[in-house]
């Protein structure tokens, strides 16, 4: 038997990876990408699904190591790729593992929420949530939030 | 970067040297803004700060660059998505570094011309200084005393 080498990931992949995780999922209507922080945000969604409130089936989690990863470009790529909605949810403020990523995360998606205006988007489309480890149900509900705003907004149109 | 102490000395003692207010003895800078992709290079390695990256960020300049780079993939998905062409510069948040348009202020240009090198679109030329005309000065007796056939 001969082992088959995997392709080598390159950055450009992991800032595709929004996208990648839209077309990998089954057609549910509408999706949202949610990229997580290891530290808290993830943790916090792995424990919501041993809990009684399960997540809506439109999100699409991306595990990234913290939000102060997550550039620009991740957030647009989810949304040509087919997202309707992209949340990061990353620490409390004060509370990074890196220190300072979630502030850096917080201002990239305020830029890509001007950007949006700016060409006629909706900048609800983007958003950040902030939460500790120990709270699923926080991030049940910032889900939830999102897939209701994302509901109302009209259908996004991709040339 | 600021211009040294040691430098502005050097500057104040060159002639003709009229830093502040223009340079006279560098090369004559000009910008094609349209031109212009925003990397950032020439604010890299201006010397007196003439070129730094602003406040404000043109969404267009998104939109145009070019499309092997970091700067174009970035614009190529907002293209996707775009509703109306862009509007008004964007106010930039402060944690944001790349994403500026730079601001060029003539005044306080060297024209040293290492933007010009560096500019990897060709925005920024730097052409040979103007040969002006001296400013007036006091007549001294060299020429005064021309020889009369």
């Amino acid at each position: 038997m001969t082992a088959v080498a995997a392709p080598a990931r390159t950055q450009r992949d992991d800032e595709a990876a929004g996208a990648a995780a839209v077309a990998a999922a089954p057609a549910a209507g509408r999706a949202i990408v949610a990229f997580c922080c290891r530290e808290c945000a993830y943790a916090a969604a792995d424990a919501s699904a041993n809990s009684r409130t399960p997540l809506p089936a439109t999100v699409r989690l991306v595990l990234v190591p913290c939000t102060g990863r997550v550039s620009p470009l991740h957030l647009l790529e989810a949304l040509s790729g087919g997202a309707d909605g992209v949340m990061v949810a990353g620490c409390l403020e004060g509370q990074c593992h890196y220190r300072e990523g979630n502030y850096n995360a917080i201002d990239r998606v305020l830029f890509v929420q001007r950007l949006l205006t700016s060409v006629g988007v909706e900048p609800e489309r983007v958003r950040m949530f902030t939460m500790s480890a120990g709270e699923p149900p926080r991030f049940v509900a910032a889900v939830r939030e999102m897939d209701r705003t994302v509901a109302a907004l009209p259908a996004l149109v991709r040339s | 970067m600021p211009l040294t102490q040691r430098g502005r000395e050097v500057l104040e003692r060159l002639p003709q040297a009229t830093f502040g207010t223009g340079s006279t003895f560098g090369c004559e800078i000009v910008r094609h803004d349209e031109l212009c992709v925003g990397c950032g290079k020439c604010a890299v390695v201006c010397p007196s700060g003439a070129c730094r990256r602003g406040d404000l960020f043109d969404v267009s300049q998104l939109l145009g660059a070019p499309c092997d780079s970091r700067r174009g993939a970035l614009g190529a998905a907002l293209r996707r998505i775009q509703r109306r062409p862009p509007d008004d510069p964007i106010e930039v948040p402060a944690r944001i570094t790349t994403y500026r348009t730079i601001e060029y202020e003539a005044t306080t240009c060297l024209g040293c011309g290492a933007c010009a090198r560096v500019c990897p679109v060709e925005a920024i030329e730097a052409l040979a200084p103007k040969a002006e005309p001296a400013p007036p000065q006091p007549a001294s007796p060299a020429t005064s005393t021309g020889v009369t056939p």
